[in-house]
């Protein structure tokens, strides 16, 4: 699989270096690109073993129109993973573009369960994902191979549904070892215009599909979303809300019932400054695995321009141990080249 | 029963919208151009921005209730050069609506018919902050160029909708002469070679019009706040070049400007609006450029 990937990126460097060469009009149907680069220092008075100073992630951003009908992306991922730089396809997918009311996709892509887990790491709210996120869906999220086809539903606010057959592959939640067992992911996602400066989102989430012991796997997610920006001086002041609810049932595993909630309150108090709050809850109904973990989490951000930031965060979490632990993160977080814009 | 007998007059009243000949939707990404379509449009068409008067249009969210709109409309008219770049490619996405994709017959990019200022002749950088590699997008405040876009929106519309051609075509009429005639009086107004600072590259083309010079910028480079070395430079050149007016776009923060007044003497301060409806009184490029024109003519 890595072999692939390797020699995949050989040949679109020699391909680059080619089109260089040849100086031709062929340059403008090159793809945009663009990277973003996550440098992290962070000290915990518990795990040390991420302490220091490291390359979070390097994303590799490709992303052109394929011709009249279809427009790809690609997003390769590259980190440290047990000692070794490696990269990883983190989405790679087509979509239609000539098709009105519905969009079809294909490829790998992040699902849409939940507002979070669609997000790319350089995106993320906070310099780390979620705990409900980390722990159900798995440190990658859950990203898959599948089609999907969303469109808007004809009533008086934005409703779109959202619907995807992937080929699980996810290790705890879909991954069963026959290859005819398809998993489904749907969303449900409404937003209202309470007035020019003010929206609500409110979105339903839910997957299903069999586990590694042929057994099913549910999954539930609710979220909320309020966003203020004023239309005058919305240039600097800002404020969001978001909450969001997970839950998995996974059959088979003695810990397969597992839910926790996130919340978090964005500030914005100048044009380049943010001041942030997460409070994190996990294993609302009671898991069978130990005992609750509470996180909170506070972070101020600096953004020079639109295409870099500072973040500092600090958080405490409450796992059940005897100590709580504590973690201070420095986050550089920028981004060069072609950029597309992020989702509202 | 006198209840049930209404329904289905309620279903039809209902469905009327939906029946025969429907007015053409049309969307444009700043009110400038939304006044624009207005004015050779009149009645004929429903017409909607996505931008406010009184907010940037290089910084506008892609509100999921955007894309609603956009599945719904016909037309869709925007300035193009990248000032949009950061917003639209999400609208036309979520809005599932082909023809209004670059090249569809929905699709109407002003920018492609403006001899644009300040194209930077030599590589660029984001070094040089906000940087428009096509150009500046601000052309809308040069009322020529307004007449020039107006035109294109004629045939446009023309071609989208037939059964009002002559409609669209005595609009644009009426709109052309009062416009020269207008841009006749405003040009007697303001002294060619009238220095002012400015705080962004927001009315490059309105100076450009009527030989006003703009000595510096209150913005280090585009979109940049401006730092405090910077702000001592421009208040040095304002001194030394004798200007007597700073002008504030109202979606950027005034205070700079009031603290370089402060220590530069003779020197006054103006918030402008630079798109309609950017302030209550402002509802149409008239207004605008009215405004913009008694802001620096010297009294």
């Amino acid at each position: 699989m890595m072999k692939t990937f390797y020699i995949l990126l050989i040949l679109l460097v020699s391909t680059i270096a080619h089109a260089q060469k040849q100086k031709s009009r062929g340059n403008s149907f090159n793809p945009d690109i663009g990277i973003n680069v996550l440098f992290l220092n962070q000290n915990s008075d518990r795990d040390s073993d991420e302490d220091g100073v490291k390359l979070q992630e390097a994303e590799l951003q490709f992303s052109s129109d394929v011709d009249a009908y279809f427009s790809a992306k690609a997003l390769f991922a590259v980190a440290k993973e047990d000692g070794a730089y490696g990269i990883e396809p983190e989405e790679v997918y087509v979509e239609t573009i000539a098709i009105p009311y519905v969009t079809l996709m294909a490829g790998k892509f992040k699902m849409a369960l939940g507002k979070h887990n669609q997000l790319h790491t350089h995106a993320f709210p906070f310099i780390n994902a979620p705990l409900v996120n980390e722990t159900i869906l798995g440190e990658e999220g859950l990203n898959e191979t599948g089609v999907g086809a969303s469109a808007l539903i004809p009533l008086p606010w934005f409703s779109e549904v959202n619907l995807s057959y992937i080929q699980g592959e996810n290790e705890d939640l879909f991954n069963s070892d026959l290859n005819d067992n398809k998993a489904i992911v749907a969303r449900f996602k409404n937003l209202w215009d309470f007035s020019d400066s003010t929206t609500l989102e409110l979105g339903f989430s839910g997957a299903q599909g069999k586990n590694s012991d042929h057994l099913d796997t549910h999954l539930y997610g609710a979220d909320l979303t309020l966003k203020w920006r004023p239309s005058q001086g919305g240039k600097y002041r800002s404020f969001e809300w978001g909450s969001e609810y997970l839950q998995k049932d996974r059959k088979g595993a003695s810990d397969g019932k597992l839910s926790g909630v996130v919340s978090h309150l964005k500030y914005q108090m100048a044009q380049r400054w943010y001041a942030q709050y997460r409070y994190d809850y996990l294993g609302l109904n009671k898991s069978k695995s130990g005992s609750p973990s509470q996180r909170h989490t506070g972070l101020i951000a600096f953004l020079p321009s639109e295409f870099s930031s500072i973040r500092l965060q600090y958080e405490t979490t409450n796992d059940g141990q005897e100590k709580d632990e504590k973690r201070l993160s420095l986050q550089l977080n920028i981004s060069i080249g072609a950029h597309p814009a992020h989702a509202y | 029963m006198k209840k049930y007998f209404k329904i289905p007059f309620v279903v039809l009243a209902c469905l009327l919208p939906f029946t025969g000949h429907a007015k053409l939707k049309v969307l444009t990404t700043t009110n400038n151009l939304k006044n624009l379509v207005e004015m050779v449009a009149g009645e004929k068409v429903d017409v909607e921005s996505f931008s406010k008067g009184t907010q940037d249009p290089h910084y506008i969210e892609a509100k999921p209730s955007y894309m609603l709109k956009a599945s719904k409309a016909d037309l869709l008219v925007s300035i193009g050069l990248e000032l949009e770049v950061g917003w639209l490619p999400l609208i036309l996405r979520g809005s599932r609506n082909p023809k209004l994709r670059e090249g569809g017959a929905g699709s109407f990019i002003a920018g492609e018919y403006i001899e644009t200022l300040e194209k930077p002749s030599a590589a660029i950088s984001r070094a040089d902050g906000d940087v428009h590699p096509e150009g500046n997008p601000h052309f809308l405040l040069d009322p020529l160029n307004a007449l020039k876009i107006a035109e294109k929106l004629r045939d446009k519309l023309k071609k989208l909708d037939p059964e009002n051609a002559r409609e669209y075509e005595g609009n644009f009429n009426k709109f052309s002469s009062n416009l020269t005639l207008k841009l006749e009086q405003w040009k007697k107004r303001i002294k060619v070679g009238t220095k002012v600072i400015t705080y962004h590259k927001t009315l490059t083309y309105f100076y450009h019009r009527f030989g006003i010079i703009n000595v510096s910028l209150l913005e280090p480079k585009p979109g940049i706040p401006p730092s405090v070395g910077h702000i001592l430079g421009v208040m040095k050149k304002a001194r030394s070049e004798g200007v007597k007016l700073a002008i504030v776009e109202n979606y950027f923060d005034p205070t700079v400007a009031k603290r370089v007044a402060k220590d530069v003497a003779g020197l006054k301060v103006k918030i402008v609006p630079v798109s309609v409806a950017g302030e209550p009184k402002i509802l149409n490029l008239f207004d605008l450029y009215e405004s913009l024109v008694s802001a620096v003519e010297e009294k």
